[in-house]
């Protein structure tokens, strides 16, 4: 097998490569000798399949921590049960709570497939071909590789079961009927896997998919419609805040209202400490997300993420604009 | 009697000024307050920058550490006498939660103080890098935690 200068049908594998510290020496050596493109790639080859299992479930738990699986299901405050679900999360459309997502046949997705569980992370489709509300961020996790969402579920498995009692949604009406979430769907959600970009470095291509996909940035840091949908044009940017009176700044590049004036240093040292520019501190979903998912990884993929962001086109949104410094600042 | 009254007036005088030190002179505007207090605020951010750096690994001169870490220790112990009441509305981004729950706001204060004289300790014991970089993590988690429950959003 020539594999070497062969481009890759699935890159996401690629891009997997220079993620997970356990992993890492293997991965570059594999990566270097088979360039790792068959859908057969190194982990197959990789040692036995005891090994295997413990590293997936590794692999998968820093999977979980990068995309809040384990922050938006776990309900910290009132100490429920890891991943045992019934977190609230506000939004305009009204209150919903997290589900159970441990191993519980009940409450919890015992019973399902691999097969069950993709559909429900990449297409938002429950077993029952019920849709889910796209406040479970299956819109960013659709793009999500076949091996790392293979992870996750070995590490899903992997969790204490509980059983809990689910608490229902409350969401305002019409958005409260079944159908809602159906025609939303119908209207803004199209499955559009990630295309690697060759023209780019590796770490480029990391970072968006960290981005992109894992991290689900652009779920809070794009503008909506009123229908609550992203647009592609605007992402990043910047969105009002759905809770507060307040805005969720523009990451993009931009000099006077977003992150123009943050070079990768800054982005990788906020990612890991939370801490800005000027000494000031992030505060609210942002610490949380700093401290249960970007403080928690590698260094290399926080290069990544701020190698991407600053490779943004730059946005203007005038929502935003700082105010200069004027003569006020004198007494 | 001369010297008398002279004498009282000077211990009234003092006694005025002792207890007029603590709290800001209710005479002064609470815009000015508002501003000095935002500066004070920061002050304190740079001195963290300047740490920062240090512990990002951009600046190897140590000299000014302790300084810094000092500078912070003393700005969080006049924070308290900054927010008098009166000045939550105009150009502030204090909210009325640090005077309706003031014991909260001062132990948040507390909590980050300690964590401030915490960095110090470190700075001035060991200034092992990493280990700065651990104290800082530590206290910057603790300014948030008065940011998030008395501070506006951006
Ligand atoms: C922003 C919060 C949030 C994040 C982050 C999130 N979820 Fe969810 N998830 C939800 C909500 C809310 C629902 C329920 C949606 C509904 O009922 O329509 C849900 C539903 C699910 C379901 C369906 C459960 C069932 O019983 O039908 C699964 C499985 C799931 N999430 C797994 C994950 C995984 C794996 C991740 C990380 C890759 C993740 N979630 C990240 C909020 C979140
Ligand atoms: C759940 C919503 C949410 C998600 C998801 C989210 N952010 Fe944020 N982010 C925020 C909010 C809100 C703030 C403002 C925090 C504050 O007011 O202190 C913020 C602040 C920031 C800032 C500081 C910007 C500035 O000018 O102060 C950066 C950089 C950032 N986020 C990057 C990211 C990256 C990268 C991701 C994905 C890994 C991400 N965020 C995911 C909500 C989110
Ligand atoms: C006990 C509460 C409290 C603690 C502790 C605290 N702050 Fe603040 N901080 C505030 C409040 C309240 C404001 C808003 C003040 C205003 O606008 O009047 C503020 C504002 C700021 C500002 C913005 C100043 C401006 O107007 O530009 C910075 C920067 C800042 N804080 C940094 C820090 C840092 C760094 C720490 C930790 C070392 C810290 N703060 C600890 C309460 C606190």
């Amino acid at each position: 097998m020539n594999l070497i200068g062969r481009r890759c049908k699935s890159h996401l594998e690629n891009m997997r490569a220079n993620t997970y510290a356990p992993h890492f020496p293997k991965l570059i050596v594999f990566g270097i000798l088979l360039s790792t493109c068959s859908s057969l790639g190194a982990r197959d080859i990789v040692a036995n399949e005891i090994e295997k299992d413990s590293n997936s479930i590794i692999r998968g738990g820093y999977i979980a921590r990068t995309s809040n699986c384990i922050s938006c299901h776990t309900d910290v405050k009132d100490g429920s049960p890891l991943l045992g679900g019934g977190r609230p999360i506000i939004t305009k459309f009204g209150t919903f709570f997290s589900p159970n997502i441990t191993a519980d046949p009940i409450s919890g997705i015992g019973q399902w497939t691999l097969e069950d569980f993709r559909n429900a992370l990449t297409q938002g489709l429950s077993p029952q071909g019920e849709h889910y509300y796209p406040v479970f961020p299956y819109t960013s996790f659709s793009a999500m590789s076949a091996a790392d969402s293979e992870d996750l579920w070995r590490y899903l498995k992997s969790v204490q079961a509980f059983k809990t009692v689910n608490r229902k949604h409350q969401i305002k009406f019409p958005f409260s009927l079944s159908l809602a979430p159906r025609l939303w769907k119908m209207a803004f959600f199209s499955f559009k896997p990630l295309e690697f970009n060759p023209k780019k470095s590796l770490r480029w291509n990391r970072g968006m998919y960290i981005v992109e996909v894992l991290g689900h940035c652009q779920e809070c840091h794009s503008p909506r419609n009123f229908m609550g949908a992203l647009s592609k044009k605007t992402a990043y940017s910047g969105a009002k805040h759905p809770t507060d009176n307040g805005y969720i700044p523009n990451i993009t590049p931009d000099p006077t209202s977003g992150i123009g004036h943050w070079d990768e240093d800054d982005i990788s040292w906020f990612l890991e400490t939370g801490f800005l520019p000027d000494g000031d501190i992030t505060s609210g979903v942002m610490a949380e997300i700093v401290e249960t998912a970007t403080s928690q990884l590698t260094t290399g993929d926080r290069q990544a993420i701020a190698t991407f962001l600053k490779s943004l086109r730059p946005i203007k949104n005038p929502s935003l604009e700082r105010e200069t410094e004027n003569a006020e600042e004198d007494w | 009697m001369v010297r008398k009254n002279l004498l009282i007036s000077t211990i009234l005088a003092l006694v005025l000024f002792i207890i007029g030190l603590p709290a800001v002179q209710a005479a002064d505007e609470a815009k000015d307050v508002i501003k000095f207090r935002q500066n004070l605020m920061k002050g304190i951010g740079a001195h963290i920058n300047n740490i920062a750096a240090v512990a990002k690994g951009k600046i190897s001169f140590q000299g000014n550490l302790v300084s810094d870490a000092q500078g912070i220790v003393n700005g969080l112990a006049t924070t308290g006498d900054l927010f008098p009441e009166g000045t939550e509305g105009g150009k502030t981004n204090a909210l009325s939660s640090i005077w309706e729950d003031r014991a909260g706001f001062e132990k948040t204060l507390r909590e980050s103080s300690e964590k401030a004289e915490q960095l110090l300790g470190v700075i001035q014991d060991s200034g092992d890098i990493k280990e700065i970089g651990v104290a800082l993590g530590a206290l910057g988690k603790s300014c948030g935690k008065c940011h998030e429950p008395y501070r506006k959003k951006m």
